[in-house]
């Protein structure tokens, strides 16, 4: 991590590197029944080590996701950005919006967007897909409105299939 | 009952007519008909597909229309309402030739389909099923401000289940 890495903007939030100052709003989305209706772990320890796993991602591939903040109260409303955990077979756009009250908003598109410029502009990424539950029909509702479409599924490690939606490329959103 | 002729800025939507067949035709053996059950590769499967489309109308009193440009007078599609018995309301559909596409000409079309549906055929609830890897009809959903309801699969091709919103005003 470096005092150069970038903080981006979008006109309700701004995305910046995860820090401790997140843990909190992690545990606590972790513990909530929306986090348990997708199968995540609900313990603290759970939490610590996934959030653990948000900070290192930066250490072990040279980039990793943002924590949004909401810019009038300065809340996290969630993670966002490029995600590429070991087992995966392509780098991905993640997104998890943390609270329930931040749902509906187009919170999720806004900082989706600017974290799939972010790939493409900063990293250089030719391409990018989000790796997507099946049964999540607010996160595939979110791919289409980003312009994705469904690529394949995936099976994995874990067992479970997943749906890969793939973004427009770069040139197709300049 | 056949398709009452309806007007939009760009389009006039009328009854299927055999005039239009060879359109028809070379539009479902095409490619561009592989995310709703095609290419069809046979001649009579391409006239059992034209002949469902124009007598929809006769069973259910609504159906789809073809498009045709005003400007050009060149059958541009076919969009509107169906309902077969294994879906559990009418589905608003859209298929474009390749020449029509990228103009708006759907969208256009399809709320006026689901205009006239509503106003006077008296249809509540409206659903599209898309491929799921279908992006400019996906888009379309999207712009229609649909709202996903259902992924699933059938046939082989992962699809999303719409619905479309409420009565307009």
């Amino acid at each position: 991590m470096t005092l150069s890495d970038p903080i981006l903007e979008t006109p309700r939030l701004r995305l910046v590197l995860p820090c401790a100052d997140h843990l909190q709003a992690h545990v606590d989305f972790l513990a909530s029944e929306r986090a348990a209706a997708r199968g995540w772990g609900a313990m603290p320890h759970d939490a610590w080590r996934s959030f653990a796993a948000i900070l290192g991602h930066r250490i072990l591939r040279g980039f990793g996701p943002f924590i949004a903040e909401a810019k009038d109260d300065g809340h996290v409303v969630g993670i966002f950005g490029p995600w590429h955990p070991g087992g995966q077979p392509e780098a991905e756009i993640k997104w998890s919006v943390w609270p329930a009250a931040d749902e509906g908003k187009g919170l999720a598109h806004e900082a989706a967007r600017a974290a799939r410029a972010y790939a493409y502009r900063t990293l250089g990424w030719a391409t990018s897909v989000s790796y997507i539950n099946p049964d999540n029909l607010r996160s595939a509702a979110l791919a289409i409105r980003l312009g994705a479409v469904l690529d394949r599924q995936w099976t994995t490690p874990r067992g479970t299939l997943v749906d890969i939606w793939r973004h427009p490329g770069p040139e197709a959103l300049v | 009952m056949i398709a009452p002729t309806l007007s939009t800025q760009r389009m006039t939507l009328r009854p299927h007519d055999l005039a239009d067949y060879p359109v028809f035709r070379a539009f479902w053996m095409s490619q561009r008909a592989c995310h709703i059950g095609g290419p069809l590769t046979h001649d009579h499967e391409v006239w059992r597909q034209f002949s469902a489309e124009r007598c929809h109308w006769a069973l259910r009193g609504f159906g789809l229309w073809t498009l045709v440009g005003k400007a050009t007078g060149q059958v541009m599609g076919w969009v509107g309402l169906q309902h077969p018995p294994h879906y559990d309301a009418p589905e608003l559909a859209w298929h474009l030739t390749e020449a029509a596409e990228g103009q708006g000409l759907a969208y256009e079309a399809a709320v006026a389909a689901l205009a006239q549906g509503r106003s006077a055929f008296g249809i509540t609830r409206v659903i599209s099923y898309v491929a799921a890897a279908n992006a400019r009809s996906l888009r379309l959903a999207e712009r229609l401000a649909a709202t996903v309801v259902e992924r699933g699969s059938s046939s082989g091709t992962d699809y999303l289940l719409f619905e479309h919103p409420g009565a307009v005003a």
